[in-house]
C-alpha cells in the first residue's frame, strides 16, 4: 500500500462531527487541563504542603520528648489533613489525563467497535461528561469532607467521583462489547487500517516508544534497588526519632527529622521522574497517531514535534535532578512541562483546524 | 484487525475495565479505613512515646508499616494496570505496521498482555504471600514488558523505511 493511498483512510475517521472527533478533541483539553493542573498543584500546593507537613512533625515528635499525647494527635491530625490536601488534588491531576488518554484510545478504537452511529455518539459524551465531572468533585474531598454525608467515612465529594468513575467504567464495557461485536462479524467490517508513515508521526512513535521503554527500565531500578529499602528506612528513622523523643534527645531529634524530610524527597522525586517519562511517552504515542490530522504547515508540525520529544525527555531528568540541584533544576522542570503544554495545545489547535476546513469543504460540496 | 491488534486492543480494553473496577472498589470499600488506620497507628506510636510505653509504641509502628506496605501496592495496582492497558490500546492501533510475521505479532502482544497483568498482579501478591513468588511474578512481568516493547521498537524500526509521506 502506498503512503498516498494510505492517508485518505486514516484521516476519513476525523471527516464527520462524530465519535472519533469527539473523543479525540475531548482528549486533548482533558491531557492539556490535567497537565496545567499538575503544573499549579506542584507550585501551590505540593511545595508549601510538603514545608507545613515537616513543621508539623517536628512539632508532634517535640511533643512525644515533652511528654504531651494530646499535642501528638493534634499535629498529627494537621498532618492527616495536609496530606488529603495534596493526595487528592495529585489524584485529581492524574485522573484528568488519565482520562484523557483513555478517550485518546477509544477514539481509534471507533472503526472496530460494532455499534450503531448514535449510540457510539452517546457513549463518547458520556465518557468525557463523566470526565470532566470525575476529577472536579476528587478535588474538593478535601475542602466538603464529610458535611451532610449519609455515610461514616466517605462524604458527597467523594461518593460523586466514585459514580463518575463507576460511568467511565460502564462506558468501556459497553465499548468491549461492541468491538466483541466487530470480532463476531456481526456487524459491517471497514477494514480500517492505520499506517503512521509519516516523519511527524514516525519521530513521535520512536520517541514515544524510548521514554516509556526508560521509564520502565527506571522503573524495574526504583523496584530493584530502592523500593523496599525506602520503606524499611522509613521505619527506621520513625523508631529512632520515637527512642529520640524518649530520651528528649534534641539534636538527634533534629537529624531525624533531616533524614525523614530528605527520604520523603528522594522517593517522591525518584517515583515523579518514573510516573512522568512513561507519562510522556504514552503521549509521544498517541500525538503521532494524531499527526496526520494537525492542519499546520509542515515547519510548525516539526516544531511541536520536536518540543514535545525535548520537553517530556527533559522534564523527568530534571524532576530526577532535584535531589542534588534542588530549586534550579525544579525550574527547569516546569519549562520543560510548559514545553510540552505549548506543544500540544499547538497540535490541538491544527486539528480544529483541520476539522474546521473538512466541515467547510463539506458544506461547500452541498 | 488482525490477531495480534485484536488481543492487544480486547485485552487493553478489558484490563483497563478491570484496573477501574478495583480503583472504584478500592476507593468505595477500603481507602478511607486503611488512611484512617495509617495515621491513627503513626499517631499512637508517638503518643505511646510521648507516655513512656515504648512496647506499644513499637507495636503502633509496626501496624503503620504493615498498613503502609499494604495501601502502596493496592495503589500500585489500580495506577500500573490501568496505565499498562493504556499503552496495549496505543500500541494495537498501530502494531500490524511493525515488520514482523504476523505470528511473531501475535507472539508479542500475548507477551506484553502476559506483562501487563503479571506486573500489578505481583503487588497485590505481595501483601498475601511472603517469600519470593510474588518477587518472581513481578520479575517475569517487568522482563515480558522490557523485551516485548523493546521488540515492538525493533519491528518499529524496521517497518517500511523509505515511505514517509511528510
Amino acid at each position: 500500500m502506498t503512503p498516498s493511498a494510505i492517508v485518505p483512510r486514516i484521516t476519513g475517521l476525523l471527516d464527520r462531527a462524530g465519535p472519533a472527533r469527539l473523543f479525540i478533541i475531548g482528549g486533548m483539553f482533558l491531557v492539556i487541563a490535567g497537565m496545567i493542573f499538575g503544573d499549579l498543584f506542584a507550585v501551590f500546593i505540593m511545595h508549601p504542603n510538603n514545608a507545613n507537613i515537616g513543621g508539623e512533625l517536628a512539632a508532634a515528635v517535640a511533643a512525644a520528648a515533652a511528654g504531651d499525647p494530646d499535642t501528638v494527635f493534634s499535629h498529627f491530625g494537621v498532618i492527616g489533613s495536609l496530606l488529603e490536601n495534596a493526595g487528592t488534588k495529585k489524584d485529581a491531576h492524574v485522573h484528568i489525563i488519565h482520562a484523557g488518554y483513555l478517550a485518546f484510545a477509544l477514539a481509534f478504537l471507533q472503526p472496530w467497535v460494532a455499534l450503531g452511529r448514535k449510540h457510539k455518539m452517546l457513549l463518547a459524551k458520556t465518557f468525557l461528561w463523566a470526565s470532566v465531572v470525575l476529577p472536579v468533585p476528587i478535588f474538593l474531598i478535601y475542602y466538603v469532607g464529610l458535611v451532610f454525608s449519609p455515610l461514616q467515612s466517605i462524604g458527597w465529594a467523594s461518593i460523586f467521583a466514585d459514580l463518575s468513575g463507576l460511568v467511565l467504567i460502564v462506558v468501556l464495557a459497553v465499548e468491549l462489547v461492541g468491538m466483541w461485536r466487530y470480532a463476531r462479524g456481526t456487524s459491517e467490517r471497514d477494514g480500517a487500517v492505520l499506517r503512521l508513515d509519516g516523519r511527524n508521526s514516525r519521530t513521535l512513535l520512536a520517541g514515544g516508544l524510548l521514554l516509556v521503554l526508560a521509564g520502565f527500565l527506571f522503573g524495574a531500578f526504583y523496584a530493584g534497588v530502592h523500593m523496599e529499602e525506602h520503606q524499611s528506612r522509613e521505619l527506621i528513622i520513625l523508631a529512632d526519632l520515637m527512642e529520640q523523643a524518649g530520651v528528649q534527645d534534641s539534636a538527634a531529634m533534629n537529624q531525624g527529622m533531616m533524614a525523614y524530610g530528605g527520604l520523603q524527597a528522594e522517593r517522591g522525586v525518584m517515583i515523579a521522574a518514573h510516573a512522568h517519562v512513561i507519562e510522556f511517552g504514552l503521549l509521544a504515542l498517541m500525538m503521532a497517531i494524531v499527526q496526520p490530522f494537525v492542519f499546520l504547515s509542515a515547519a510548525w508540525r516539526r516544531r511541536l514535534v520536536w518540543m514535545m520529544l525535548v520537553g517530556g525527555t527533559v522534564l523527568p531528568i530534571a524532576v530526577y535532578s532535584e535531589m542534588w540541584y534542588g530549586l534550579l533544576t525544579g525550574a527547569v522542570a516546569d519549562l520543560a512541562g510548559l514545553m510540552v503544554i505549548v506543544s500540544l495545545f499547538g497540535m490541538l489547535i491544527g486539528v480544529l483546524r483541520y476539522t474546521g476546513k473538512v466541515d467547510v469543504d463539506e458544506g461547500e460540496k452541498s | 484487525m488482525t490477531g495480534s491488534q485484536k488481543i492487544l486492543l480486547s485485552a487493553g480494553l478489558a484490563l483497563a475495565i478491570v484496573g477501574m473496577a478495583y480503583g472504584f472498589w478500592y476507593a468505595v470499600a477500603d481507602e478511607h479505613p486503611t488512611l484512617e488506620r495509617m495515621g491513627v497507628s503513626l499517631a499512637s506510636a508517638f503518643a505511646e512515646t510521648a507516655k513512656g510505653e515504648t512496647d506499644k509504641a513499637d507495636e503502633f509502628l509496626k501496624v503503620y508499616g504493615d498498613t503502609r506496605f499494604e495501601y502502596l501496592r493496592e495503589v500500585h495496582f489500580h495506577s500500573h494496570l490501568v496505565a499498562l492497558s493504556t499503552l496495549l490500546l496505543i500500541l494495537g492501533i498501530f502494531f500490524r505496521q511493525l515488520a514482523f510475521s504476523e505470528r511473531t505479532r501475535f507472539l508479542l502482544a500475548s507477551l506484553l498482555v502476559f506483562g501487563t497483568v503479571a506486573l500489578p498482579l505481583a503487588s497485590l501478591l505481595e501483601i498475601l504471600f511472603t517469600g519470593s513468588f510474588a518477587r518472581t511474578v513481578a520479575m517475569l512481568g517487568a522482563v515480558s514488558l522490557i523485551g516485548g516493547l523493546g521488540a515492538v521498537m525493533v519491528g518499529f524500526l524496521r517497518s517500511a523505511e523509505g515511505s514517509q509521506v511528510d
